[in-house]
């Protein structure tokens, strides 16, 4: 890491802000979800992402999830595990933005439209959206994921790593 | 170059943990998911034509009386089928169709409702939308069936609508699949298939009729 970079993160700003705003955005769109299990459910049911034989994986999936981004936003705003909780998030958005990709262009073939004239509800919690804006979002949350875990500082953490062996905060 | 592996394990312990607090949130949640439940089940495709509701000449349902239907009525002449008010209409009714469901258009969902045997109980509606819908506004006596909690309901509504002869079963409308799920849990629990119809319109159209509103619970005051 060049050494300007290096200060910036040093100072612990880019961390926490990254920390606050995806650990925000988690709790925020964890708790949308889950007042409305069914909602997230039949929305999950429309990626077509599960074999229809095993309804149980779908099922446990919509229930699961939103506490599980509720219980990662927590870890990250309280700077517990933040790599991991990052690493996580990460990983979700990385499937669920994919998916929404592929939905949207499928609405948008189907609509013969543009993509960013595609809105629909994409189970993200917060009802029915433009695509192009969810996508947008989702991208600029993968993005502080990234800094999250590139990060070297783990200043205003309460316990940055939860394994043995982390930088010490 | 040990912080890659060790991240990732923090992940899997961190996903692990948080996947089984969402888990325990939902087991406590009194809206959460049965894990086992099969929530879209459909019903096989019907082998043949299902038996069509006796209709007037023009394609509105036949007056119902106290009898219930069976399966032997005649079926209407093709001009009388029903039309639908679009094509996302008339596809949900071609799929409800193919499901061996019988699609009711708006119009006969409102010649049911304003016929005088309608008070004495020959077509019972069935409100498939969540219990916070049917609370903010349903039709006149229908009853509550939410197809994700049968547990809340599904009892007092099989109780009626094992005997009613004609019952109808909406949801929001359209592409709304939950009157379908509804319809399809009645008849799994022995209600005669042929004497339920699936609203298509569903509350959508109903309200942008102007049609009455009741509120509140079953039998409660209009707006």
């Amino acid at each position: 890491m060049p050494s300007g970079l290096r200060r910036v993160d040093e100072s612990g700003v880019p961390l926490l802000v990254a920390r606050l705003v995806v650990g925000g955005a988690f709790i925020w769109l964890g708790l949308l979800k889950l007042q409305d299990p069914v909602a997230f459910l039949k929305a999950l049911r429309e990626y077509d992402m599960f074999p229809p034989a095993h309804p149980w994986l779908m099922n446990a999936t919509a229930a699961a999830l939103p506490g599980a981004e509720i219980a990662c936003g927590l870890l990250l705003m309280l700077g517990v595990g933040v790599r991991g909780a990052a690493l996580f998030l990460l990983v979700l958005l990385a499937v669920f933005t994919t998916a929404i990709a592929a939905r949207a262009s499928e609405l948008a073939h189907q609509g013969s439209l543009a993509l960013c004239a595609v809105a629909f509800d994409c189970g993200c919690g917060a009802g029915v959206q433009n695509a192009c804006r969810k996508l947008a979002e989702n991208t600029g949350l993968v993005l502080l994921c990234l800094v999250v875990l590139a990060s070297r500082s783990r200043r205003w953490c309460w316990r940055g790593a939860l394994l043995r062996g982390g930088t010490p905060g | 170059m040990k912080e890659p592996p060790r991240t990732l394990l923090e992940a899997c312990l961190v996903g692990a943990v948080a996947l089984g607090l969402g888990l325990a949130a939902n087991a406590l949640n009194p809206d959460g998911l049965a894990i086992r439940r099969d929530y879209f089940r459909t019903a096989e495709p019907a082998p043949a034509a299902p038996p069509p509701v006796a209709r007037q000449a023009d394609g509105a349902p036949a007056p119902a009386d106290a009898t219930p239907r069976g399966k032997t009525e005649s079926a209407p002449a093709e001009s009388a089928a029903p039309a639908f008010a679009d094509a996302e209409e008339a596809a949900t009714a071609e799929r409800l169709r193919e499901r061996g469901l019988q699609p009711w258009t708006h119009a006969q969902a409102v010649e049911a409702f304003e016929n005088p045997m309608h008070a004495a109980g020959a077509t019972l509606f069935v409100d498939a939308r969540k219990d916070e819908e049917y609370g903010a506004g349903h039709v006149p006596g229908a009853w509550p069936l939410d197809h994700y909690h049968l547990e809340r309901s599904l009892d007092d509504v099989l109780a009626v609508a094992r005997d009613a002869p004609q019952v109808v079963v909406y949801c929001h409308g359209k592409d709304c699949n939950d009157s379908e799920l509804a319809a399809q849990d009645l008849v799994g629990f022995g209600v005669d298939e042929s004497r339920i119809a699936v609203y298509v319109g569903g509350w959508t159209a109903w309200t942008a009729a102007g049609l009455p509103v009741e509120t509140g619970p079953r039998g409660g005051e209009g707006p």
